[in-house]
């Protein structure tokens, strides 16, 4: 007994494809082998050629008669054509059975894994709000300082400038005397007085794990249109806009619109076969 | 106070001619139809006269009446009148229609045969 265990349980090691059931072809061939032998068994295949035969046979359309054959054959054409994909569905069915169970396991034993996830995002998100919200007021706090220091170099800038001012409006003074005229008044500009504000911005990763999982920011541009119609022509005549204006205008023609501003609404016959 | 010319309890044919015909009235000739949805087309003969004989087919004595004939095979004439006014056809036509059906019996069509089975557009004799 314990012999023939182990072989079994050997011969599954040496060849994991050594199980119950591995002798079945894949599973893509076999539905393609399984819908070509009910295609022939419910005598598809061969109507079908008999139809093809049939149609290269047909001569051009002369007469009203000659016209409803070929009314008849589009019919038996279009029912061959039904058939085959009834064939396919109750094929496709099981295996689309098989796929939303699959899938619906798998998303029932993933769901709390994403839920867990999404809190876990929503955490990392508030602790980077409040990171964000501490450089906000460092960097406010930076321009408040380097509006102080600003303001006292610009004090000093102006104190000598007053000084030079005097100076020179001295010397100004003596030299119109000497010459008997009016002295003239000496403007001396101080000098504008610029601090530029040093922010140390982080842009390395928020924080990042000991295994290497690392926390960055992103910046996403969104949109939101405020008008229609002032948007450019890039946009309005974008083939994509023009589809999706369509899909409206159709629908409107359907039902019953037969006039409409910037749109030429006309009747196009074409055949039916009941 | 103006009044309509019409006056509604005035004796006299209504002034609205109608079209089509009395259900009540059969007219004689070759009508086309379906004795089922989706079955074979039969033509149906309407005519006013003598009876014929249900088994040897010969002119009976009896009084004048309304028949009808489905491919040529006596049929109620309530079962198709006034169905069939709705499509009348010639005679070749009609003859072509019995034709149909002698031909779907000899080459084993059941659909083309019995006009009152349903025709599968998989398994009817192709066209050309």
């Amino acid at each position: 007994m314990t012999r023939i265990a182990a072989a079994v349980a050997n011969d599954t090691v040496e060849n994991p494809r050594a199980v119950i059931g591995s002798n079945r072809a894949p599973i893509d061939e076999q539905v393609v082998i399984d819908l070509a032998e009910a295609l022939v068994a419910e005598g598809l295949t061969k109507r079908i050629d008999e139809l093809l035969a049939s149609f290269s046979r047909a001569p051009e359309i002369t007469s009203p008669e000659i016209a409803g054959r070929y009314a008849e054959i589009i019919k038996q054409m279009v029912a061959a054509g039904k058939a085959v994909e009834a064939e396919r569905e109750k094929l496709n069915r099981p295996l689309l059975t098989a796929q939303r169970a699959l899938k619906g396991r798998a998303d029932a034993i993933t769901a709390p894994l994403k839920e867990a996830e999404l809190t876990a995002r929503a955490r990392l998100k508030k602790f980077d709000d409040h990171i964000a919200e501490l450089e906000r007021q460092r960097e406010a706090e930076a321009q408040r300082i380097a509006e102080q220091e600003r303001q006292r170099l610009q004090a000093i800038a102006d104190q000598e400038a007053q000084k030079e001012r005097d100076r020179l409006q001295a010397i100004e003074n003596e030299r119109a005397a000497a010459e008997a005229r009016e002295a003239t008044v000496v403007e001396v500009q101080a000098e504008t007085v610029e601090v530029a504000v040093e922010v140390t911005t982080n842009a390395g990763p928020i924080a990042q794990g000991d295994f290497g999982a690392k926390v960055s920011r992103t910046t996403t541009w969104k949109h939101e249109i405020i008008s229609v119609r002032q948007l450019p022509d890039s946009i309005l005549k974008h083939a994509k806009v023009i589809e999706a204006i369509d899909k409206v205008i159709a629908a409107q023609v359907r039902s019953g619109t037969r006039e409409m501003k910037g749109v030429r609404i006309f009747a196009e016959t074409g055949i039916a076969i009941r | 106070m103006t009044r309509p010319d019409l006056i509604y309890a005035a004796p006299g044919a209504s002034p609205v001619t109608a079209t089509g015909f009395d259900p009540d009235a059969p007219i004689p000739g070759y009508y086309r139809m379906r004795l089922r949805s989706g079955g074979v087309f039969v033509a149906i003969r309407i005519w006013f006269g003598q009876p014929r004989d249900p088994l040897t087919g010969d002119l009976m004595d009896r009084s004048l009446r309304w028949q009808a004939t489905a491919n040529g095979n006596p049929i109620d004439l309530d079962r198709v009148w006034p169905q069939c006014a709705a499509d009348p056809i010639d005679e070749r036509e009609a003859r072509h229609l019995v034709s149909l059906q002698r031909w779907g019996r000899e080459t084993g069509h059941a659909a083309l045969a019995d006009p009152t089975r349903k025709l599968n557009p998989l398994s009817t004799p192709l066209q050309f």
